[in-house]
């Protein structure tokens, strides 16, 4: 049978359960869940996790090089944090200091991919660990950087960008879905993609064929703090203002977000459409609990039951691709 | 095990590199003491020692599990679940202090074994998966105490307030479990095989070594060391605050590695590694108090700090492959 | 198989969404932690005020997590309630939660924490943090009297100033302590950390001798004091040699018990069940359409003695709960 583009869209979906998953649960919870299904609850659930999602897309870039990012959630807080200051501390607030602030904050979380690139790329450093300390120097940073005070009175052209619309769309999901477009093309269609997909999957064969592993490993630590900057901006906007643990607790949760879409811990696999669906999913789950009133204790028990899950089954895909690849 | 057999004596490169941590904290000790003189006073070290129990129990554990190339983060929360379960004996049911110990103890070996059944089986970084646990005893733990701060019985509080030689009953404590482990880790083949594990997980299993028992056993010690670390900690503050426990993981993890313990497995040890490492820490925080540092740096330091060891222990791991 | 597994996950998630349709008013209660038993006795009053005027409500827990609030009070929007009462988890991100509200016509009622702008908040049951720490350094004046201490000399232990809460305890208590004349001989960053606490004011324990009271912005932090103090020897009774005048905040079950053995002298209740009841009542009324004359609505601050908790009995929040 011919393939066209839609059967092989087609397979491409049913395959990842992630997909179907989405699929179900968006369904029953139309069904079921009062009050879900309304324009203004979806376009709410969309605008809520905007900044996990581009944050997932950075994520999936390393993760799929074979390396990790814990410090994502932190690298969120500090460029909001570096974004208010400029913004207030230096510029007083007025509409100019909108560009600087978001640059400086870009600048920032560019800045710390690039440190975690070297560490992890150059010299060596165990990924993990390395990212657990940034994380940590990320937190304390931004705790005296603000004397541990939130910074309110952001200008109005700063918090339009988490409460502005453009064309009816409200801005942080156009600017959420302009990342996962930008992201699923770079990874599928340009040399660099293909080339992390590469270094992912079997590092020893990558440098063989003559592939600058640190480069392209660096670039991607690159990509995952930018992306994290970028949700910063993002979730301070919507917020109004710049917490400097705003985006700690939120670790876990795009960590979770990008392995159930399909981006192997084990690096070579994966796709940012995958963590797109990833994260719809979570927070599915989320408001789903939040419009039912679920109680607190079972909402925790909930959340270390989906990371266990996810972290499960990831291995047993790698398992079974493993098997494949010695059976075919 | 190359972490038995190292070639001491000479000032090469390599002994340089292994030793750069107790160096290190040789000078920062001379110069703690310089800078203020209460910081080498009898009162102050025993105080050093009372103070980073909690995290050398902890730091044991974690050891233990690095040294099969592992890592616990749920040791904090699970910390806070083996007290909350004590209290929860001890004042609602009425268990003497014994029967409390046994309680939290079993708890934390029970949490510890499914930790390592998982990290067995899974195969992929611990990290992850004692991150859900540590949700889940978290979360379990709150449940238990009803979210507020739970006192325990007047008398729980005596069984760190007893001294020997004027020295806390708890430090002898867990200075002897410290040694204890450690014979187990050097004289037994049991012990050879966990560091055998954390060199090199496929040639274990190509010598028949059955690396489930060792890693179910690893986390179990993590987890016992974990209630432990519950029962002196709930003794010094008399209560199961809600917050016990917090990120001490992390801490343990920063302890571990400045003793000496490779996040790469293979090396290490629970006497004198983990527990040098805590007692590190603990000047570290102790100075920090003493200096009058701002309580937002503390954190920082500790960043500074771990990234330098950790950097020197990938720099060793790579000067000596 | 991956399929199947998701897709039972799924179903099973279907399964456990039971709808229920909400009539008359509902009020949304949005807490920023369960990790005090403040916040636990501020929801569960709230909730029963709630129930006992025949009116549903929905709770949600932000885990401490400042965009979880804010996502989980835009939830309570889209699911139609009546009014919010809220503890803001962030007195500043909080304001932008406020504006959701008003877009969508819902009034917004504050709790324990002020919003840093108070501009569209149609209710605030304040705590008086001030007057919580005059009542301390006027009950501190008293004991010292009592105990024949000629001029007071005290530690501060101080919370985690990212509250706003522990930020004017600790400068309310200075400007008392300084209008009476107390010397401050201390100060102990706990950073609401029971385990710190415990270690900082051990250090500074060893360096001073001369105190007679204690200033604690939290009851929990008492069981933590008395081990302390235990060490140093100084956990006498009101009466005995050495007796140190302990005040906290709070009013919660810990302190009730120091109080009536005599070793704290007194607290300042600030009535958690006051909130929670005031608050949800409030909110009721609003939704009906009666505003309040008043915004700012403080709950009176109530002086724990020995004598007061033993003839108030079960109406004290700390008593009961």
């Amino acid at each position: 049978m011919k393939k066209t583009v839609l059967t092989r869209l087609y397979r491409g979906w049913t395959s990842n359960p992630v997909f179907v998953a989405t699929l179900i649960l968006f369904v029953a919870m139309t069904l079921f869940v009062p009050s879900f299904a309304t324009v203004k609850n979806i376009t709410t659930i969309a605008q809520q996790f905007s900044f996990t999602g581009i944050a997932a897309t950075g994520l999936a870039f390393v993760l799929i090089g074979g390396g990790n990012d814990l410090s994502i959630g932190s690298n969120i807080s500090l460029s909001s944090v570096a974004a208010a200051l400029v913004m207030t501390r230096l510029m007083g607030a007025t509409g100019a200091s909108v560009l600087p602030g978001i640059l400086a904050a870009l600048a920032a979380g560019a800045l710390i991919g690039l440190f975690n690139g070297f560490c992890v790329s150059r010299i060596g450093m165990n990924a993990f660990i390395l990212t657990l300390i940034v994380q940590m120097l990320c937190d304390g940073i931004a705790l005296i950087a603000t004397d541990a005070v939130s910074i309110g009175n952001l200008p109005a052209g700063y918090t339009f960008i988490g409460t502005g619309n453009v064309l009816g769309i409200p801005l942080p999901i156009a600017i959420m879905l302009a990342f996962f477009a930008a992201g699923q093309f770079a990874l599928s269609k340009t040399a660099f993609g293909r080339r992390l997909y590469a270094v992912g999957a079997n590092r020893q064969a990558a440098r063989l064929v003559g592939v600058p592993i640190e480069k392209i490993q660096i670039l991607a630590f690159v990509i995952s703090g930018f992306c994290g900057a970028a949700a910063g901006i993002i979730l301070s906007a919507r917020l109004g203002a710049a917490t400097p643990s705003a985006g700690s607790n939120s670790m876990l949760e795009i960590m979770s977000a990008a392995i159930i879409g399909g981006n192997s811990l084990f690096g070579g696999k994966g796709t940012v459409v995958g963590a797109a669906c990833g994260v719809i999913l979570l927070s599915l789950i989320s408001n789903g609990l939040n419009l039912l009133g679920v109680s607190y204790y079972a909402t925790m028990i909930v959340k270390g039951g989906i990371i266990l899950f996810a972290v499960a089954l990831d291995y047993f895909n790698q398992k079974m691709r493993t098997r494949q690849m010695l059976k075919g | 095990m190359e972490g038995l057999n190292r070639k001491k004596g000479f000032f090469s490169r390599e002994f340089l590199l292994s030793n750069i941590i107790y160096i290190a904290a040789a000078a920062f000790v001379v110069t703690m003491s310089l800078i203020n003189d209460r910081f080498l006073t009898g009162r102050n070290i025993i105080n050093l020692f009372t103070q980073s129990t909690v995290l050398m129990a902890l730091s044991i554990g974690m050891a233990l599990a690095m040294i099969t190339r592992g890592i616990d983060m749920s040791l904090g929360s699970l910390l806070f679940l083996c007290a909350a379960v004590m209290q929860f004996c001890g004042k609602k049911l009425g268990w003497t202090s014994p029967a409390m110990c046994a309680a939290g103890l079993l708890t934390g070996t029970a949490v510890g074994v499914l930790n390592g059944i998982i990290a067995a089986k899974l195969q992929v970084y611990p990290l992850l998966t004692t991150l859900a646990t540590m949700y889940a005893c978290r979360g379990l733990g709150l449940l238990i105490t009803g979210g507020g701060t739970g006192l325990m019985p007047m008398t729980w509080g005596k069984l760190t307030s007893f001294k020997l030689l004027g020295i806390p009953s708890q430090v002898f404590v867990v200075l002897a479990i410290a040694i204890l482990f450690q014979i187990f880790l050097s004289a037994t083949s049991f012990g050879r095989r966990i560091y055998a594990v954390g060199d090199s997980e496929k040639t274990a299993r190509d010598k028949g070594i059955n690396i489930t028992r060792v890693k179910v056993f690893v986390y179990a010690a993590a987890g016992f060391m974990a209630g432990v670390a519950g029962i002196v900690s709930s003794s010094q503050v008399v209560s199961v605050p809600a917050n016990l426990g917090a990120n001490q993981e992390t801490m343990a993890i920063i302890a571990a590695v400045l003793g000496g313990t490779s996040l790469f497995g293979g090396k290490g040890s629970t006497f004198p590694c983990a527990l040098i490492g805590a007692l590190i820490m603990s000047c570290i925080s102790n100075s920090l108090v003493l200096l009058g540092a701002a309580p937002n740096a503390y954190s920082v330091v500790y960043a500074c700090v771990i990234f330098f060891v950790v950097l020197m222990d990938t720099i060793r791991a790579k000067v000596m492959k | 198989m991956r399929k199947i597994v998701l897709i039972l996950l799924a179903a099973m998630l279907t399964l456990s969404m039971c709808a229920h349709a909400e009539e008359g008013i509902v009020i949304g209660i949005s807490m920023p932690s369960m990790q005090s038993s403040f916040f636990e006795g501020e929801l569960y009053m709230a909730e029963e005020t709630a129930k006992a005027a025949g009116v549903s409500y929905i709770s949600v827990v932000a885990d401490g997590d400042t965009a979880k609030q804010k996502t989980q009070i835009e939830d309570l929007i889209s699911k139609g309630v009546d009014a919010v009462v809220c503890v803001p988890n962030d007195t500043e991100a909080i304001v932008s939660s406020i504006a959701d509200c008003v877009a969508a016509g819902i009034p917004f009622i504050a709790m324990g924490r002020m919003p840093a702008d108070m501009k569209d908040v149609a209710l605030a049951i304040t705590c008086d943090n001030f007057a919580c720490a005059e009542a301390c350094a006027l009950a501190m004046a008293d004991g010292a009297a009592e105990q024949g201490y000629e001029k007071v000399k005290v530690i501060e232990l101080v919370g985690d100033l990212r509250d706003q809460n522990a930020v004017e305890r600790t400068e309310g208590f200075k400007a008392a302590a300084a209008e009476r004349g107390f010397e401050i001989v201390a100060e102990v960053a706990t950073e609401w950390d029971a385990d710190k606490a415990f270690s900082r004011l051990t250090d500074t324990l060893q360096g001073i001798d001369d105190f007679n009271a204690i200033y604690v912005p939290s009851d929990f932090l008492l069981p933590t004091i008395m081990s302390c103090l235990q060490t140093a020897g100084r956990w006498t009774a009101l009466g005995e040699e050495g007796h140190v005048i302990i005040c906290s905040i709070d009013g919660d079950p810990l302190a009730m018990e120091f109080i009536t053995s005599g070793y704290v002298f007194m607290t300042a209740n600030t009535d958690a069940f006051s909130f929670g009841r005031n608050a949800v009542a409030g909110a009721i009324e609003i939704a009906k359409g009666n505003f309040p004359a008043e915004v700012s609505q403080p709950v009176e601050v109530g002086d724990l003695r020995k004598a007061s908790i033993e003839a108030a009995g079960d109406t004290i929040w700390g008593n009961v709960y």
